[in-house]
């Protein structure tokens, strides 16, 4: 797909985004690589989650993309505009992590506020507010001082105000952190209706049972990078990498190595085997049955889990161990959990971070 | 807008929610129904002040007088002497008799006031017993005597007790006679040879039953002040007293209602927004507003705000905005209930008092500009507190800075009179000193050391020759006529590289020398008009007068006429009496009466030679007169030639006056100037106020005739003009009041008016002296000090002569011409308060001087002038009106800009 086909339908297009923030002391710098080329796209109508844990760079991404702070090289935009342009701006609704409402206000002022900061006249506000505070169901409420109103309700309010102008992209930065059971249901009810309004939506949070349920497509994020990006149906398999790798569970035995037989020789065959296997595969490991009690005592049984980048690779695999006289137990193709996914992404970029 | 309307409203509402304001607004509900039940009430002006008194040593002097000397003793002086209370009566007696007694004012003034109290009681008791005698009696009696001096005369007649009260020793009961001397002290005779005051003449005139109890106090008073001239300062008829919920202060400050007005604008407003809205008010805004900021840059609520389509630039100014709009609630809550207190209680109907809102907000908008770059840069309510604290502080330090260095420095170096010899430039200077200009080095030159607070006062120098120049010092003068010690004339001569040297003694409180003529130096003193001859000056230095005189002739005329209150003492009375006239201002060895037997100088005083003519035009109390000498020499009473009444010029002191030999032109504080006809003293037309102010601003202080109709006008506001009489082409309509035959009916002629012709173009104007040609009527050279002590030389170029100027664009057609321009070294002081000084109060916002502003404001004027008189030493207070409040407005725009692009630029 060309870029301006995929502009053509993208609500958000993140282009090797990249932010730092300077820091530290005149003698010694202590800049902070917020985001380190990120690169991500959201389409219209989609449920975008962005997922990360703390410091991954998700809010930074956000702020670029509402004008917030500025990045200091890529490029994001919103509807094809810059992204932070007023006209931009104008077609987003977002809703902060902790909204902060004025103690002054009800929530009725404070959607007749915040929709006059979002150029509303006083008819299409009042109609307006009539309708989202029903939808994030604070009618019978809205003449209440907002100090009254415990975090569900503020969070609903937010998401009430972000609505206002009815945009075009809704952006949610952790919308349920820090409610209770109920207080997450109810904020993730309403998102689930706007979902199923036709709504695009960004969400940002580190809360993965959150995502699974509302998201239609996710980017994971870490240290700064998209580790991942795409429909979250393929996240959570285990060959649903962007890459097509393919993770399976194997066992299998090789002649056992006896010092009657000429064990030396064979021991060292089978060391080989184990070698080309790993470097035939992505990643895994391959490990000695300790207890070969159902094998035949003159055969080591061996179990390893590995990723290969595809089956040709799995085959390759195959072939090896029935080349090295060696017979296949079990292959099992893995499928992973998103947490599993997420996870195995994280600890590879920290372990990638610290190499 | 819509989106920053919403932002300023919500700021609004924020503050709005603030206990801290609802605290605010009841200390000022609370404030203002303290000063609700203020009040005032007008009466007349009865009863006497210590500060009433203009010249205490005079009036022990004339008391003492009236007590000791016997030819005093029937007269008004001496009735009023030797009503007093005995204590005092034996205090003046020793002063009489040559020893030094201090009297205190108080004591003089109470005394005065029983006599008052006891002719009040007198006139109640009289009419009361009239009455209880037959109801008719008064009516009767104002039938059957319309004059009820007459019948005073009668009454004071009939009583034996003054003539008790003068053999004061031999009598019996003294309680009894001291009390009915005190309740008869006026008789009608005796006050018949005292100068009475027009409103005076009126009372006397009026039958007592249509007087008030208020009225005879009044005119007790009157009467006393007509016994004792030349004592007291002028006082306006009616006084205002403040109330507290009807009751009256408990206090003795008495003033009129025009000063009521001028405290009320110039000083209680300034002092209450500097006080309670610059610093209470604007401090309790900044606590309460401090927050409105780091409440924004909270994450959940900036965040949203920035994602609104809206600028940065503006939310941060409208957010200013909402925090000013708060401030701006509570200043207008209490300026408006000020104003209406004013209004409905005072009387005080000055629309201008709203005018603080504005300054009030400005100023603080100034600490909250600050306050907000804090808060954006820390985040945090409590430093942004800090930071406009931190300013106040700052802006407090630079000013006192400022403050002592002009005081110490500046003030001391200003020229606040100048005067020539020959080509030598002398000045009079704020710290009481004498400078010459010293042409070659281009510095002034100290004759008399300057003194930064001095209380003494050097008067303007004058010329007795190209050679010789006269002054004096008058030490502790500044705030008393008198001043303490002997009092000697002072001559600077160039032989002696113009140090000063002691010459003749001069009558004491001496406030003016003048040449007259060529021979003829005149001294101007509290009481009295004195001259001496040149030649004598010069003589008491050794310096042999070569010059033509006619002293022989001099000393025939001298003394020649026996009514001239000097010569009559000259010759009839011992040394102990000429002390005590001494004492009063009267004639030293020296110096020698010229007034009128029939003029006695009541203060506000205003001498002004006739430009080119040897006689005087003087204006005392509400009369304005001519004098003309009787003879050529410098010695012998002059004669008052015309004379002629002025309407309420005895209100207010502070008028200047010129005279050419055309017109004679007064002007007094910001009435407007009247033009007299200089021979027959008719009023013949006035420069209107408001007219006069849209031309030439601030309160005249200093007039010169320049020529017929030319005449230069220095104003308060730091400008010197020179103005022309001319005829307006309108009929104008007087009514003056008159005692001669035209009466009090309207007088119409062609109504002379002022234009302005040229104006010097300095803006700082100290002093100026304007040295005729002696060849050349109408030709001379305009010396201009500005600036503090820069000197600039100016030709006044006539019609004839302004086609020699190459520049003849312009519709006027006097030109005046740049010759010569001195910008004297200053002092390493002047260095530093030019620079740093000035540095740090160009870089810092000018707060405190926003108190100028609102006084302008209030006040309608652009300066304020104390005092004055003859000695001139009116002390200027010239408001910065626009500098306040343009430091003010560029250092908020600064500080926002700052703000603005802080806040564009930075990542939240």
């Amino acid at each position: 797909m060309s870029r301006s086909e995929a502009s053509s339908s993208s609500i958000i297009s993140v282009d090797a985004l990249e932010k730092t923030y300077r820091g530290g002391t005149f003698l010694r710098r202590g800049d902070v690589h917020a985001l380190r080329g990120v690169s991500l796209q959201a389409d219209r109508g989609q449920v975008f989650g962005l997922l990360g844990p703390n410091g991954a760079g998700k809010t930074t991404l956000i702020k670029i993309l509402l004008g917030v702070i500025r990045s200091t090289g890529g490029r994001a935009s919103l509807f094809g505009l810059p992204a932070g342009s007023a006209e931009a701006r104008s077609r987003v609704g977002y809703l902060p992590e902790s909204l902060r409402v004025d103690r002054h206000h009800t929530a009725r002022s404070a959607l007749r506020f915040y929709g006059k900061l979002s150029r509303l006249d006083s008819d299409t506000i009042g109609q307006r507010s009539d309708d989202l505070l029903e939808l994030v169901g604070l009618k019978g409420r809205d003449r209440e001082s907002v100090r009254r109103f415990s975090k569900g309700m503020l969070q609903r309010l937010g998401l009430a105000q972000a609505l206002m102008h009815d945009p075009d992209l809704l952006i949610l930065d952790e919308p349920t952190d820090g409610l209770d059971p109920v207080g997450r249901s109810e904020v993730r009810r309403v998102i689930e209706r706007l979902r199923d309004a036709g709504k695009t939506i960004f969400l940002n949070s580190h809360i993965l049972h959150e995502v699974e349920l509302v998201c239609s497509h996710l980017a994971i994020m870490a240290k700064g990078n998209v580790l991942a990006t795409g429909p979250i149906a393929e996240m959570g398999g285990a060959s649903s990498s962007d890459h097509e790798t393919i993770a399976v569970e194997m066992e299998f035995e090789l002649p056992h190595a006896d010092s009657s037989t000429g064990g030396d020789s064979v021991a060292g065959s089978n060391a080989a085997v184990e070698e080309q296997i790993l470097s035939s595969a992505v990643e895994g490991s391959v490990q000695w049955f300790a207890d070969p009690v159902d094998l035949d005592s003159c055969r080591a049984g061996y179990r390893c889990r590995l990723l290969c980048a595809d089956r040709a690779a799995v085959d390759q695999i195959v072939d090896r161990i029935r080349s090295a006289d060696g017979s296949l137990i079990r292959l099992v193709p893995h499928r992973q959990t998103l947490e599993e996914t997420f996870m195995r992404l994280v600890e590879s970029e920290s372990m990638a971070a610290m190499s | 807008m819509r989106p920053y309307l919403a932002i300023i409203s919500d700021s609004f509402h924020s503050a709005l929610a603030s206990r801290v304001l609802w605290a605010a607004f009841l200390a000022i509900w609370v404030l203002l129904a303290s000063l609700a039940p203020i009040g005032i009430r007008e009466d007349y002006t009865t009863s006497f002040r210590w500060f009433d008194v203009y010249n205490g040593t005079r009036m022990k002097a004339l008391l003492a007088q009236g007590i000791v000397d016997p030819d005093s003793q029937e007269t008004a002086i001496g009735r009023v002497a030797n009503a007093m209370p005995d204590e005092m009566k034996r205090q003046l007696r020793r002063v009489g008799e040559g020893d030094e007694v201090r009297i205190r004012l108080s004591l003089l003034t109470n005394a005065l006031n029983d006599l008052i109290e006891s002719d009040a009681t007198k006139e109640a008791e009289s009419k009361s017993d009239s009455v209880d005698d037959d109801p008719n009696a008064s009516n009767e009696a104002s039938v059957d005597n319309p004059n009820p001096d007459q019948q005073a005369e009668e009454n004071v007649g009939d009583e034996p007790a003054l003539k008790e009260q003068s053999e004061l020793d031999g009598a019996s009961d003294e309680q009894d006679s001291a009390d009915d001397a005190a309740s008869d002290w006026y008789d009608a005779e005796a006050w018949e040879s005292t100068v009475r005051l027009r409103e005076l003449r009126s009372l006397d005139e009026t039958p007592d039953e249509e007087l008030s109890e208020s009225l005879r106090r009044r005119r007790a008073r009157l009467r006393i002040e007509a016994a004792l001239p030349g004592v007291f300062e002028s006082r306006s008829s009616r006084s205002v007293l403040l109330t507290y919920a009807g009751l009256e202060f408990p206090t003795d400050f008495q003033i009129d209602r025009v000063q009521f007005e001028t405290l009320f604008n110039q000083f209680v407003i300034p002092i209450l927004v500097n006080w309670l809205l610059g610093l209470v008010l604007v401090f309790l805004g900044v606590l309460v507003t401090a927050s409105i900021v780091p409440d924004m840059l909270q994450t959940g609520s900036l965040h949203l705000l920035l994602s609104k389509p809206i600028s940065r630039s503006a939310l941060l100014i409208s957010k200013f905005i909402g925090g000013c709009a708060f401030v701006l609630l509570c200043v207008s809550q209490l300026v408006v209930g000020l104003y209406l207190i004013a209004a409905f209680r005072l009387g005080v109907w000055n629309t201008r008092i709203l005018w603080c809102i504005p300054v009030a907000v400005v100023i603080f908008a100034v600490f909250y500009s600050v306050s907000v770059l804090a808060g954006l840069k820390w985040r945090s309510a409590i430093i942004s507190i800090a930071a406009a604290g931190a300013l106040a502080a700052i802006c407090v330090v630079v000013g006192v800075v400022g403050g002592v260095v002009d005081a110490r420095v500046v003030a001391p170096d200003r020229i606040i009179g100048i005067s020539t010899a020959g080509d030598e430039l002398f000045g009079v200077t704020g710290g009481s000193g004498l400078v010459r200009l010293d042409p070659s080095a281009q510095k002034w030159e100290p004759l008399i050391e300057s003194e930064a607070g001095s209380n003494d006062r050097v008067l303007r120098p004058a010329a007795l020759d190209d050679d010789h120049v006269m002054t004096a010092r008058i030490r502790n003068g500044r705030f008393n006529p008198f001043g303490s010690g002997s009092l000697d004339l002072i001559v600077l001569s160039r032989d002696e590289q113009w140090q000063p040297q002691p010459s003749l003694r001069l009558p004491t409180a001496t406030e003016r020398l003048l040449m007259v003529d060529d021979d003829t130096v005149l001294a101007i003193n509290t009481a009295d008009l004195l001259t001496t001859e040149r030649a004598a000056v010069l003589e008491a230095i050794g310096v042999e007068d070569t010059g033509d005189d006619n002293d022989e002739e001099n000393g025939t005329d001298g003394n020649a006429d026996g009514d001239s209150p000097a010569a009559r003492i000259d010759s009839s009375v011992g040394a102990w009496l000429k002390a005590l006239v001494t004492m009063q201002g009267g004639a030293t060895e020296s110096f020698v009466s010229i007034l009128p037997s029939d003029v006695v100088l009541s203060p506000p005083t205003r001498v002004a030679k006739v430009l080119g003519e040897r006689s005087l035009v003087l204006l005392t109390g509400d009369r304005i007169q001519r004098l003309e000498p009787t003879g050529s020499g410098s010695k012998g009473t002059w004669k008052t030639t015309v004379r002629e009444n002025v309407a309420g010029e005895s209100e207010r002191a502070s008028h200047v006056m010129a005279a050419s030999s055309r017109w004679v032109v007064v002007a007094r504080g910001d009435l407007p100037v009247k033009i007299y006809d200089a021979a027959t003293l008719d009023l013949v037309g006035v420069w209107d106020a408001d007219l006069r102010k849209s031309i030439v601003s601030g309160t005249p202080l200093e007039l010169v005739a320049v020529s017929e109709d030319l005449f230069l006008l220095r104003t308060s506001s730091g400008h010197c003009d020179v103005i022309e009489i001319i005829d307006s082409g309108e009929v104008f309509a007087s009514s003056e009041p008159s005692d001669d035959a035209k009466g009090d009916t309207d007088v119409t002629a062609s109504a002379m008016t002022i234009r302005r012709v040229a104006r010097v173009p300095v803006d700082e104007v100290e002093s100026m002296y304007w040295k005729a040609d002696a060849e050349e009527a109408g030709r001379g050279t305009l010396y201009v000090v500005h600036d503090i002590d820069r000197v600039s030389k100016y030709s006044l170029l006539m019609p004839d002569s302004a086609s020699e100027l190459s520049e003849s664009a312009g519709d006027s057609d006097v030109r005046l011409q740049l010759t010569k321009s001195v910008v004297p070294a200053g002092s390493v002081w002047r260095w530093v308060d030019r620079y740093v000084v000035g540095g740090l109060e160009l870089f810092t916002p000018q707060v405190l001087q926003l108190g100028d502003t609102t006084a302008a404001m209030v006040s309608g004027n652009d300066s304020l002038v104390i005092g004055g008189g003859e000695s001139g030493a009116a002390e200027v207070v010239r408001y910065q009106i626009a500098w306040p409040l343009i430091s003010c407005s560029i250092f908020i725009a600064v500080v926002l800009a700052i703000s603005c692009v802080y806040f564009s630029r930075s990542d939240y």
